[in-house]
């Protein structure tokens, strides 16, 4: 009998002290992340792409944890850049994804429309946000950008986009 | 009676190789979707590109290309993901993650009705080269609905 009541009591012990156990939060950044198109680029819809290899890792490595122990990733913020810092004005609006051979495609964030004489765009986050930590944690996936555009354009188009995450992780 | 059972193997082993030859898959066949295609109401244009080893399409011409309570761009209004509403549908991507499985078959993937703003499993068997079945379904394929789709241009 006093087995039994040590016994429920380390059960209880155990799951009291899980329960108090908080996860940490940090914020994760892939900065410069280069997204690019080949002209020459027509009017209408136009796919900007850029491959990404994990940076996750080194990451956790860095704050000592390790990418197992994450619990969630969050999209907080989206901004994207030109490489030569001209302004937007040749898109009217702009849809962000994230796809790998193995997983398939989220929504990242989008906005529309851009107003005239933006050097910096900021994308409204998407809410449906699964998935994206097991993307995160592939060797490799790919940034897709579908760009509607109100004109045609000869040259090439290179982006920069930021991504902002905030993870949390047991500690 | 082991040289029927030796022949039988001998037979089988020979089998294995041509049926690999046959049914495979290359590159070149799957890019056979990749163009511009049109369903059989004609009121919208799909772009099929590829990404990595996968397919996606996106609309990229609409018959009625504003919305007639705004007139202005359609927007994908129905999406169940609330913050992604204002994604104008002209450039949408509606066909999602399709791998070319042989036999002018892609599967795997998915297809958006922004009608509804619903997600389908979907197929897609090329009838030949300028004509597609797309086979949109819940759960298993044989309770789904087909439209054939004819290669066009913009």
């Amino acid at each position: 009998m006093n087995i039994i009541r040590k016994a429920i009591g380390a059960c209880l012990l155990i799951l009291l002290s899980s329960a108090c156990s908080k996860n940490e939060m940090t914020t994760f950044t892939l900065k410069d992340v280069s997204i690019k198109a080949e002209g020459p680029l027509f009017e209408g819809s136009n796919t900007i792409q850029g491959d990404i290899s994990n940076q996750l890792k080194a990451f956790a490595q860095t704050h000592q944890f390790s990418i197992d122990d994450l619990a969630t990733a969050k999209l907080k913020s989206v901004t994207i850049k030109q490489a030569d810092s001209s302004v937007f004005d040749l898109f009217t609006s702009v849809k962000l994804q994230m796809v790998s051979e193995k997983s398939s495609m989220i929504d990242l964030g989008v906005i529309n429309p851009i107003t005239a004489g933006q050097k910096e765009i900021k994308l409204s986050v998407a809410g449906d946000q699964s998935n994206l930590l097991d993307l995160l944690k592939e060797e490799k996936f790919t940034i897709v950008a579908d760009a509607n555009m109100n004109k045609d354009h000869d040259g090439n188009v290179n982006w920069i986009c930021q991504l902002e995450f905030e993870l949390s992780y047991k500690k | 009676m082991m040289k029927t059972i030796f022949s039988s193997l001998l037979l089988v082993a020979m089998m294995i190789p041509a049926a690999n030859m046959f049914s495979k898959k290359t590159d070149a066949d799957g890019d056979k979707l990749i163009g511009i295609w049109t369903p059989s109401d004609g009121r919208s244009k799909i772009k099929i590109e590829k990404i990595g080893s996968k397919y996606y399409g996106k609309i990229v011409w609409l018959k009625e290309p504003n919305d007639p309570q705004t007139s202005k761009p359609k927007l994908d209004k129905n999406n169940p993901d609330t913050a992604m509403r204002k994604t104008p549908l002209k450039g949408y991507r509606v066909f999602k993650d399709f791998n070319y499985k042989g036999n002018k078959e892609w599967s795997d993937g998915t297809v958006y009705d922004p009608k509804n703003g619903k997600t389908y499993s979907c197929v897609i068997n090329m009838k030949d080269d300028n004509t597609i079945d797309i086979r949109g379904y819940v759960g298993i394929k044989t309770f789904g609905r087909t439209d054939t789709w004819k290669r066009t241009t913009l």
